[in-house]
This record gives structure tokens, C-alpha cells and sequence, in this order.
């Protein structure tokens, strides 16, 4: 077969050759979800809150790929409020990387908060789900920088009740979504 | 709203490419298939539709001026407490770019093979985070097949790399199929 045609008919492969050398390392990426179970005995009441860590490091999709972690791209936290009070109520979740906060002034002055104006009937409950959640996220660089040293604790309040410390609305069902992106 | 600016834009692309294409052989066409992310188990599969010309420059080589909007499709994940479904919408893209094509353009009535390196700008919406428009590569292979001197009839597959901010990136495989109009002399 002629030399010239048989280069001819590989012209195509060039383009994939090429761009082997052009791209960056986000050609050889990948996303990952994490979908975390907060057991209800781990949500635990404290001086007028709840609180629960979520410690994503154990997990084995993120053991794998944590030394390739290009970027934490979304974290959705989805629970059930119950409220045990006649009236209505309006909770707040904060974060912090600090898991010893001790009161809600402490809470307040150090954590950052990520939800407000979870409104719940009273003597009712709410499920918030991950479209109610995105209405009512904020902050949300804080919270992915604590999601990315992979461990962090969310601090639940109802800041008009002055609940303390038998605290008559609480946080139930906790799963937080989280969605990474990783080198291949 | 925002389809009028699309097809506004369109319009302007392919008047321009054939502005830019009036001394040559070019075609103008559109396309429509599925936008299938890859590695990405955030994603659904989607869609996709765009235009895009072609200007032949040398037998072997032709640059094709692209536009196309492209569509995650939603993924479901179970809550493992309720064991109800919780649905993350996907989100969307929209792209402008060039794509070099390079293959054997000469001569008619035949089946053309060709490979495709492309750059693209990508702005991409996925609520409730901020747009963010960002840089993007293309890669693929198509064939088109010429029933007549006028009309081409083409399916491809391109890979759609987009880079994201603060690193990592999103990987698509597009596979269209599509019809071209040439115009020009041969």
C-alpha cells in the first residue's frame, strides 16, 4: 500500500494524540457521592441544642480518593424537625469545626450558620429535603471547607424559644449528601 | 426569555460563519443527541441540541464555529433512613467554540471519517451554586454520509471536557446525529 495514503488514513487519530497534550488533569476526573447516615443516638441534646458530627473519613469512597480531592461541589443535608411545642417554632442549623461548644452563645459567636428560617407548626414535624434545604442554605464556602478536612458538627437551635435544657424541638433523620470531585 | 437569546445568538453565529465561509466550500447545520456524563455520579443522562458551520480549509482540514446547550438529566439517590427517593436536579450547559475537523473532505457522494479536537467557553448552571463560565476541550470522532451535492447527514461522538473552579471538571460523551447544507464552490 502506498506510504502516503497509509499516513492519510490515521490523519484522524491525530486530534486524540493531541489532546493528550493539550488537556489539563480535570480530563481525568471524576465525581463521587457520599451519602451519610446520621444514627438518631448520635444526635444528641446538649444546653439548649442539638448537635452531630458527621465524619465523612471513614467512608470508603472517600478513603479512596481524599489524596486526589479536586473539589467538594455540593453537600445536602436532609432531616425531620419535630416540633413537641404548642406553638410554632423557626429552627437554625450552624457548622463548625469545633465539636465542644458548650452553649447556644457559644454556637452563635463561633459556628457559622448554613439554614435559618426552618419554620414547624407546633406539635408537628417537618421534613426538609434537599429543594427545601437549598432555599434556605447559605455560607455555603464555609461549610465545603469544613467538609473537605472531612469531618465537621452542625448545631441545631431554635434561638426564640429560649429552650434550655430539656429542648422540646428536636432533630431527627439526619443525611448528609455530599458530592466530591477526585483525579482519577 | 432565554430561548429568544439563544436562537438570537444562533442566528448571529451561523449569519457570521457564513460571512466568514463566503469565500470557500462551508456548510451550516444542526444537531441533537444525548449528553451522557461520564464518572460523574452526581449526573443523569440528558440532552443536547446546537449549530454549528463547517469551512473547509484544505482538503484534509476544516474548522467548525460551534454553539450548543446541553442538559444534565436529575439523579435520584435513596434516603437510607425513609427509603424515599431524593431527586438532586441536574444542571445545564451552554457553549460556544471551535472545533478543528480533520479527516478526507475531498470529492462527494462518499462517506467522510473524521476526528475532531475542539476549545470551547462553557457556562454552566447548576442551582443553587453560582453560573461559572470556564474553559473547555472536545475530542471525537464522527462520519458523515453525502446523498446529494448539498446535504450531509452525520453522526458523531465527542468527548466535552470542562474544567470547574477550584478544580476538578465535568466529562460528557455527546453523541448526535445531525444534518449540514454546503454551499460554495467545490
Amino acid at each position: 500500500m502506498d506510504k502516503k495514503k497509509t499516513k492519510k488514513r490515521y490523519l484522524w487519530l491525530l486530534p486524540l494524540v493531541l489532546i493528550a497534550f493539550v488537556s489539563g488533569c480535570w480530563l481525568f476526573s471524576g465525581t463521587w457521592v457520599i451519602i451519610y447516615m446520621v444514627d438518631n443516638e448520635d444526635v444528641v441534646a446538649a444546653q439548649g441544642f442539638y448537635k452531630f458530627t458527621v465524619d465523612i473519613t471513614e467512608e470508603s469512597v472517600w478513603k479512596d480518593h481524599k489524596d486526589d480531592l479536586d473539589n467538594i461541589e455540593d453537600i445536602a443535608i436532609t432531616f425531620k424537625l419535630i416540633n413537641n411545642l404548642s406553638s410554632a417554632a423557626t429552627a437554625r442549623v450552624y457548622v463548625s469545626d469545633d465539636g465542644t461548644l458548650s452553649d447556644t452563645s457559644a454556637v452563635k459567636s463561633s459556628a457559622t450558620i448554613i439554614l435559618d428560617g426552618i419554620s414547624v407548626p407546633g406539635n408537628d414535624s417537618l421534613q426538609v429535603e434537599m429543594a427545601g434545604y437549598y432555599d434556605l442554605l447559605q455560607n455555603f464556602e464555609v461549610l465545603r471547607d469544613l467538609v473537605k478536612t472531612g469531618i465537621f458538627t452542625a448545631y441545631g437551635i431554635v434561638p426564640d424559644m429560649g429552650i434550655a435544657p430539656d429542648i422540646d424541638v428536636e432533630f431527627r433523620d439526619v443525611v448528609v449528601i455530599v458530592t466530591f470531585s477526585a483525579g482519577l | 426569555m432565554k430561548r429568544t437569546v439563544c436562537l438570537s445568538l444562533m442566528a448571529l453565529f451561523l449569519i457570521g460563519t457564513a460571512s466568514v465561509a463566503s469565500a470557500g466550500k462551508f456548510s451550516i447545520g444542526g444537531f441533537a443527541g444525548l449528553n451522557i456524563p461520564i464518572g460523574q455520579e452526581d449526573m443523569g443522562n440528558g440532552t443536547l441540541f446546537g449549530a454549528k458551520g463547517r469551512i473547509l480549509l484544505l482538503p484534509f482540514l476544516g474548522v467548525e464555529p460551534n454553539f450548543v446547550f446541553s442538559q444534565y438529566g436529575d439523579k435520584d439517590h435513596t434516603n437510607p433512613i425513609s427509603g424515599e427517593t431524593m431527586t438532586r436536579e441536574g444542571g445545564d450547559i451552554t457553549s460556544f467554540g471551535v472545533d478543528a475537523v480533520i479527516g478526507t473532505f475531498s470529492g462527494f457522494s462518499k462517506a467522510r471519517f473524521y476526528g475532531i479536537l475542539g476549545i470551547n467557553s462553557n457556562t454552566l448552571k447548576w442551582e443553587p451554586h453560582p453560573d461559572q463560565t470556564r474553559l473547555g476541550l472536545s475530542f471525537g470522532a464522527g462520519i458523515e454520509f453525502l446523498p446529494t451535492d448539498v446535504f450531509g447527514i452525520e453522526v458523531r461522538a465527542r468527548v466535552h471536557s470542562i474544567s470547574l473552579e477550584g478544580g476538578g471538571g465535568r466529562n460528557n460523551l455527546e453523541l448526535t446525529a445531525g444534518l449540514n447544507y454546503y454551499f460554495g464552490p467545490e
